[in-house]
């Protein structure tokens, strides 16, 4: 009875291969290298393939940019009092997905969860072109994006200065506080790999890695240090997974608007875009291990821990619905009743019960543990997380101005191409980022990985 | 410049405002009217042009003069002043010396400066070829080929179409035609809304044909047969203004004229109504003779023995002849014999009965003593000639007995219905002259075009109540040097004709002649505007005014049995309040202005009952193909409540072939299939049975319509009281009420100290008031403030898409009468329940909330722009520094009022050159990129400023007023300084009607509306009698 719970939890923690053998047993230290690095070499057809799509994507987003930029913001499809459309819903859902990078590499780190090891640095890379994503939507949205520097606060000849009661400027602050801890952390994690790749490289990659590796040598002192910095790193992380995504929700819930207005959006946008994060991860990391054959690094044991996490976000999810749902019944406030009654038979219900579906529905399958290690369905099942946390975004902008205050003002939205152009533009820049990192960086820590292969002086199995 | 310019200048599409300058240039205006009109005289002459690099002294940049003119948006010939700045007339106000306008215009007034400057006027004289094209041609020879044409015509076959003209006008053309031979009788005056019935009920009961002036101002009950005052009618400011003091509540003595309005559809008049009784279409006269038996019968009239003999049979019950309950009449007839004076307001037109309707008022209002309020001098209209007139004179050109017509009237082939063919009659008439300044459908008709100055750059005088007369002075020298006044045409042409036949070198010198004026008088009266010796307020009808005999009335009576319904469906034509009869179409602001009934911009639709819509499955933007014998005409469906069951409705005034970029193509012209069909005075028919409706399938994407849901669906949006509940009010607990909102926000109370003066004190803090029960909801305040603060038009694809940029706009909300009573009969009337869905019921109460920037004082958004772009001032205003501004939007996002407009593009490069010149130049036209609202007026209020400053006194109270209440007819709109304890604004917010819109919100809007007072004791009555 003992062992048996005992397997259990040794399975939970440890992660059994198919061959029974513990998750990281069957590696040996060369072989992590190679493999890692192998990755990162030769690419195939279908690598080019996917680039060439994301640069096409890009170039014509840059191209709507443009033509948005000379007739005026006019061209997309804002139907007044719908003024935030498409760029400020895919604005949230970016800094979302940027979420679970840091969940992953810092919040678990410290909780010294062995399974993250094989998807962090994916996580935090992602984590840094989703924000590189993000932070262009601003931009993009502005009437003058001429002016865009009026937005940012540093002493000028305008003897300006920027107004700190607006959310957009806590916004600013939030998003680059966490771009900045972001990409140090993703950067400071590396090192030990890039050091590893320098070894391996030739050429001019030699020459890039040895610059980037800041001449790491391995030795015990390095080790000491970096592992220091690296934990200081994500203690200094970890509030931001949280102030991040709570400062966004407050854009919307600083304002007036029903369907802002509301204390709960802070917990609601985390819980939200860790949900959004980790599917993303699931997303990115199912099509990525079969193209790189990394098979043997990303397990069923890894889907099951992200199926899980994902499943409980989900599940807060869809408690905050209800509870948005009940405040706005209960409150006896007029228009947040109107708002919530609208937003779920309204023009745009449609939209409303697909994100249900997707965010409070599907979720609900992970429950079982076959689907959690079933890959392919997890892809699939992350796909619709994945559309679900989109409309959410599109249901809270576009459904709650669409249905305000005044029933003479209301009006619903009208789509047009740009804003769907550089929606899709925003994926291919997202993925044209990760493609490039994943040729020619680590994408998964090799430094942590070895750190679970039994020690080599020691006999196999024993502790 | 040289022959290069004179080709710009003549190209007319190339025109820069450097040109203009340059012609200005030459003529050396200054200041004082007559060196203006001087100046304005003398012919341009443009080889003689010199750059303008500086006003003459007397032209200071940002100080406007002001010349006193008359207005051309309709026959009404209101005195206007316009607002010229650096020598461009820039905005138009109303007269305020002028008795029928008293400083307000309507909203077509407003845009008459646009057709001045547009660009599709015609520039140069033009000649038909024999192959049909045109060649243009310069003004002398236009003349001399005219004048040659004449001699040889025989004056008895040349005939001269011109719209109302009154006056020294009037005697010019006769003169003209008495000088050159032509019979008195060929000068047809052609005018769409000729208001023949009434003018023929008057004849038939008081033997003058005239149409009167109705003291509406003096009576406490008003009941409207479909008479549409407000919109179309002969005086709409004037009737707005009496309307405003009739209708607006009396708080001391609670009472409030009711106004009942029975006709099958509501235009701005009816939807302002305290009772709209629905009537089947046709059945306005039955109503009025049940009216008329049941006042005899319950013995409420005066002239007893007369009345007896006005009995008339009814045939068969008025239930189903007219569709209303007998009992309403009941109601009516109560109502009256209750009120001291009523007054019931014949139709000016309608069906096939609407001069025996008219009649049958007139008999009742003489019955009830109601003549001492309607005055039998009336307006002078009564010279117009019907559509039938016009049948005849086309009949006329079918007999060749015309040779030559010279037309001087607003489009005739746009305004005529086609089935009279004058369009085929034209063509063979052998010479047609056209003397229109703008491109119009007639003047492709023409063998020769010769363009008349716009009316703001002419001479000429109105009288349109016998003793009122309005001077036309020009306000700007003539844009295009080969067009030329068609007076002074006549005068040369008939100089040329018969030498010496008139004596004075202008039309100018012969209207000054004919009054006999002085120099200093000539000046004096220009200066005023005109000569008012007369003002319909200070005179009464006669109460002695002697009827007709009984007999010989009832005779002319004739209530011919229309079969409505019968077969096809019911079509009622209108006349659109802001298009006239089609004049304005050529304004773009006039386009963009949202229909008053449809709420449609750029195009008109098929008006339908929501009931009806959903029986015949018509959805709101289908497109429907409306059939009359073959003809037929493709129109969207747009659902409106005002609307009876049953019946459809179109408005006139849309479907231009011709006038211009703006007006081409927008919209359907139903006079084009209508059949023929003429009432007793000639009039024809508002109201057609028999059409056929057919869904195509098609649908447009979505109507150019700035309405989102028109209930109010449970929100404190449009305020509203009863009488009843009225006397209940009072002032300060009501506006304790708005202070706890705020001091509850405050938890320390101190909401007035915080935030306010105290940065930086000012003497000024600047509110506003609305008084929503004198709104009549006709939109002048919107396109006034478009005009003053450079609001550009956005275009049909951008009103779809909601982008229009208007400052002000009038919100409309229907309740039912249901919701009106219930809602109010708690003691707690803040709660108004939405009894039923949209389109289960009917809503017919009706409340205008005009909309701008509530200038809120814990302004939403403020704190949410990110780089200041908008902020408070001190004065209490919520200023929007467009240069700060990058468009992030929150703001309008975070607005409850959604009265901020973001330019989503560069919208004032879509204005087209010369139309640029009515730009305000003391207000920045806005790039792509930034927010805009409205600013009171700031350009009023630093003017005055400055004024006071330079004076070293305060600004007085009245000294600043927006445009919104400067235009508004109905007096709604109060403005001015709060620390003034006796300002205007002060006193108004006294009322115990004191509220705030969304005031749960916290806003403290500087903006104070007085809630509307329906008068829920005529709903009761109403609704007693349906049980």
């Amino acid at each position: 009875m003992h062992q048996e719970v005992e397997k259990i939890r040794v399975n939970i923690h440890e992660g059994i291969t198919p061959e029974g053998k513990k998750y990281g047993e069957q590696f040996t230290y060369s072989e992590i290298s190679e493999e890692i690095y192998r990755a990162s070499t030769k690419p195939s057809i279908w690598y080019f393939l996917g680039l060439g799509i994301c640069v096409a994507l890009v170039l014509a987003g840059i191209g709507t940019f443009a033509y948005l930029v000379i007739v005026g913001m006019g061209a997309a499809g804002f139907t007044p009092p719908i003024f935030w459309i498409h760029f400020i819903v895919n604005f949230v859902f970016w800094v979302g997905i940027a979420h679970s990078g840091t969940l992953i590499s810092a919040v678990l780190h410290l909780f010294r969860s062995k399974w993250r090891r094989g998807i962090f640095r994916v996580a935090e890379a992602m984590t840094v072109f989703a924000v590189m994503t993000a932070g262009l939507f601003p931009l993009i949205h502005i009437g003058r994006q001429w002016y865009f520097y009026f937005l940012v606060p540093y002493p000028n000849q305008r003897e300006l200065w920027v107004n700190f009661k607006s959310a957009l400027m806590w916004d600013f602050v939030a998003v680059l506080t966490y771009f900045t801890v972001s990409l140090m952390f993703f950067y400071v994690g590396m090192i030990p790999d890039l050091a590893t790749f320098r070894e391996k490289a030739k050429g001019i990659r030699r020459t890039i890695y040895s610059i980037l590796s800041l001449g790491w040598k391995g030795t015990d002192k390095e080790w000491r240090h970096y592992n220091r910095s690296y934990m200081f790193f994500a203690a200094f992380a970890t509030p931001l997974v949280v102030s991040v995504h709570s400062v966004v929700s407050l854009d919307f819930a600083s304002g007036l608007i029903p369907g802002w207005q509301s204390t709960i959006f802070p917990p609601y946008f985390v819980a939200g875009a860790i949900f959004s994060g980790m599917a993303m991860v699931v997303t990115i990391i199912t099509p990525l291990r079969k193209l790189m054959k990394l098979e043997k690094f990303v397990t069923d044991w890894h889907y099951d821990h992200m199926g899980k996490i994902i499943l409980v976000t989900g599940l807060i999810v869809t408690y905050s619905y209800a509870v948005e749902f009940a405040l706005a019944i209960f409150s006896g406030n007029k228009y947040e009743y109107d708002q919530f009654i609208y937003r779920a038979t309204g023009d745009y219900a449609w939209a409303f019960w697909l994100m249900v579906f997707c965010n409070c529905v599907v979720p609900l399958f992970m429950i079982s543990k076959k689907v959690r290690t079933n890959v392919w369905l997890m892809f699939v099942l992350s796909i619709f997380v994945n559309i679900g946390m989109w409309f959410e975004r599109f249901n809270i902008i576009i459904i709650s101005l669409s249905h305000d205050f005044l029933p003479y003002a209301f009006g619903t939205y009208m789509p047009r191409w740009p804003e769907l152009i550089i929606t899709l533009a925003s994926f291919g820049w997202f993925f044209m980022w990760f493609l490039l990192f994943a040729k020619f960086f680590p994408v998964i820590s090799i430094a942590e990985t070895k750190e679970l292969v039994p020690k080599p002086l020691r006999e196999r199995g024993e502790h | 410049m040289g022959e290069n310019g004179k080709e710009k200048i003549t190209d007319g599409v190339d025109l820069r405002k450097r040109e203009l300058f340059k012609i200005f240039g030459k003529t050396s205006v200054a200041v004082g009217t007559l060196a203006l009109i001087e100046s304005c005289t003398r012919k341009p002459q443009p080889e003689k042009l010199l750059p303008y690099l500086e006003f003459p002294e007397t032209v200071i940049p940002g100080i406007p003069y002001w010349f006193a003119t008359t207005c051309s948006g309709c026959p009404a010939s209101c005195g206007i002043l316009v607002k010229v700045e650096d020598l461009i007339p820039r905005k138009i106000e109303g007269n305020p010396d002028n008795p029928l306008s008293r400083g307000k215009t309507c909203a077509r007034g407003q845009a008459i400066i646009h057709q001045l400057f547009s660009p599709d006027r015609i520039k140069k004289p033009r000649l038909k070829k024999a192959d049909g094209n045109f060649e243009e041609i310069d003004i002398q020879s236009a003349i001399k080929l005219l004048a040659e044409r004449l001699k040889s015509a025989n004056p008895e076959k040349v005939f001269i179409l011109t719209g109302n003209i009154t006056g020294k006008t009037e005697k010019f053309y006769l003169d003209f035609a008495s000088k050159i031979g032509i019979p008195a009788e060929n000068i047809i005056r052609w005018e769409s809304f000729s208001f023949a019935p009434l003018r023929k009920a008057t004849k038939i009961v008081f033997g003058k044909e005239t149409v009167p002036v109705f003291r509406i101002d003096r009576a406490d009950l008003l009941i409207s047969f479909g008479a549409d005052f407000l919109d179309t009618g002969p005086s709409t400011v004037l009737y707005s203004r009496w309307f405003a003091k009739f209708h607006s509540v009396d708080e001391e003595n609670n009472s409030k004229g009711k106004f009942i309005y029975i006709s099958p559809r509501r235009n701005l008049t009816g939807l302002n109504a305290d009772r709209w009784i629905k009537v089947k279409p046709g059945g306005e006269i039955y109503f009025a003779i049940s009216l008329l038996n049941k006042l005899i019968e319950k013995s409420a009239v005066k002239h007893k023995d007369v009345a007896e003999r006005f009995r008339t049979y009814l045939p068969g019950k008025l239930e189903e002849l007219a569709g209303v309950p007998e009992s309403y009449v009941d109601v009516v007839v109560e109502e009256i014999k209750s009120s001291k004076n009523p007054l019931i307001f014949p139709p000016y037109f309608g069906d096939e009965n609407s001069t025996s309707l008219a009649a049958i008022c007139l008999i009742i209002n003489y019955l009830l003593g109601a003549v001492d309020k309607i005055i039998l001098e009336g307006f002078e209209y009564t010279k117009l000639s019907t559509p039938k007139d016009i049948k005849e004179f086309i009949d006329k050109v079918r007999q060749q007995k015309v040779e030559v017509l010279l037309v001087h009237a607003y489009d005739p082939v746009f305004t005529l219905p086609k089935f009279l063919g004058f369009e085929e009659a034209l063509k063979l008439i052998p010479f047609v002259v056209s003397f229109s300044y703008h491109e119009d459908e007639t003047s492709l008709f023409a063998h020769l075009v010769i363009p008349d100055y716009h009316q703001l750059e002419k001479w000429g005088d109105a009288e349109i109540i016998k003793g009122l007369v309005s001077f036309y002075q020009p306000v700007i020298s003539p844009l295009y040097p080969d067009t030329k006044q068609t007076e002074d045409v006549l005068i040369e042409v008939a100089n040329l004709v018969k030498e010496g036949a008139f004596q004075v070198p202008s039309f100018k010198d012969y209207i000054r002649a004919e009054y006999g004026f002085s120099d200093e008088g000539w000046v004096k009266a220009l200066e005023k505007g005109g000569i008012f010796s007369v003002d319909p307020e200070n005179i009464l009808g006669s109460v002695d005014v002697s009827l007709q005999p009984v007999e010989q009335i009832k005779d002319a009576i004739k209530v011919r049995n229309q079969a409505k319904g019968s077969e096809g469906s019911v079509v009622i034509i209108y006349p659109s309040y802001h298009l006239y009869d089609g004049r304005m179409a050529n304004s773009p602001w006039i386009q963009e202005f949202f229909d008053v009934s449809t709420r449609l911009a750029w195009r008109n639709a098929l008006e339908v009952n929501p009931k009806t819509a959903e029986k015949l499955g018509l959805k709101n933007a289908d497109i429907v193909e409306i059939t009359y014998n073959g003809k037929k005409i493709e129109l969207p469906v747009i659902t409106y409540y005002g609307i009876a069951e049953e019946v459809f409705a179109i408005s006139l005034g849309r479907g231009h072939k011709n006038y211009g970029r703006f007006a081409n193509e927008r919209g359907v012209n139903p006079l084009q299939i209508i059949p023929e069909s003429f009432d007793e005075s000639g009039e024809i028919s508002f109201v057609y049975s028999g059409f056929e409706i057919r869904k195509t399938g098609r649908r447009l994407k979505r109507l150019p319509t700035n309405e989102g849901v028109p209930r109010q669906l449970g929100r404190e949006v449009a305020q509203f009281t009863t009488l009843s509940i009225l006397p209940k009010l009072d002032a300060k607990k009501k506006f304790k009420e708005l202070e706890d909102i705020m001091k509850k926000k405050f938890p320390r109370g101190d909401w007035e100290k915080y935030g306010r003066d105290s940065a930086k004190p000012n003497k000024y803090r600047w509110k506003m008031v609305i008084d929503l029960d004198k709104c009549i909801g006709c939109s002048a305040c919107m396109i006034a403030c478009q005009i003053e603060n450079n609001i550009p038009f956005v275009g049909e694809d951008q009103v779809i898409r909601g982008r229009e940029m208007t400052w002000v706009r009038v919100e409309r909300y229907f309740f039912t009468s249901d919701e009106v009573l219930h809602s109010l009969s708690a003691e707690n009337h803040k709660e108004h329940s939405e009894l039923s869905k949209d389109g289960e019921t009917n809503p017919d109460k009706v409340v205008f909330v005009p909309m701008m920037c509530q200038q809120c004082e814990y302004a939403p958004c403020e704190y949410v722009c990110p780089v200041y772009a908008t902020m408070h001032t001190s004065d209490g205003l919520n200023a929007q520094v467009y240069n700060r501004c990058v468009g992030t939007r929150f703001c309008a996002n975070n607005c409850p009022y959604k009265v901020r407009y973001f330019n989503w593009h560069d919208y004032f490069k879509n204005v087209p050159e010369p139309l640029t010149m009515v730009f305000n130049p003391s207000v920045t036209v806005r790039s792509k990129g930034v927010m805009e609202k409205c600013t009171f007026c700031i350009q009023r209020i630093k003017y005055a400023e400055h004024e006071a400053k330079v004076q070293g006194r305060d600004i007085k109270d009245g000294e600043v007023v927006p445009a919104c209440a400067q235009v508004c007819p109905a007096d709604a709109i109060t403005f001015g300084n709060i620390k003034d304890e006796n300002s205007a604004v002060s006193k108004t917010r006294k009322s115990k009607r004191v509220n705030w819109v969304l005031k749960e919100l916290g806003t403290e809007p500087s903006i104070t509306y007085l809630e509307k007072v329906f008068v829920d004791e005529l709903d009761k009555k109403f609704k007693e009698k349906e049980v």
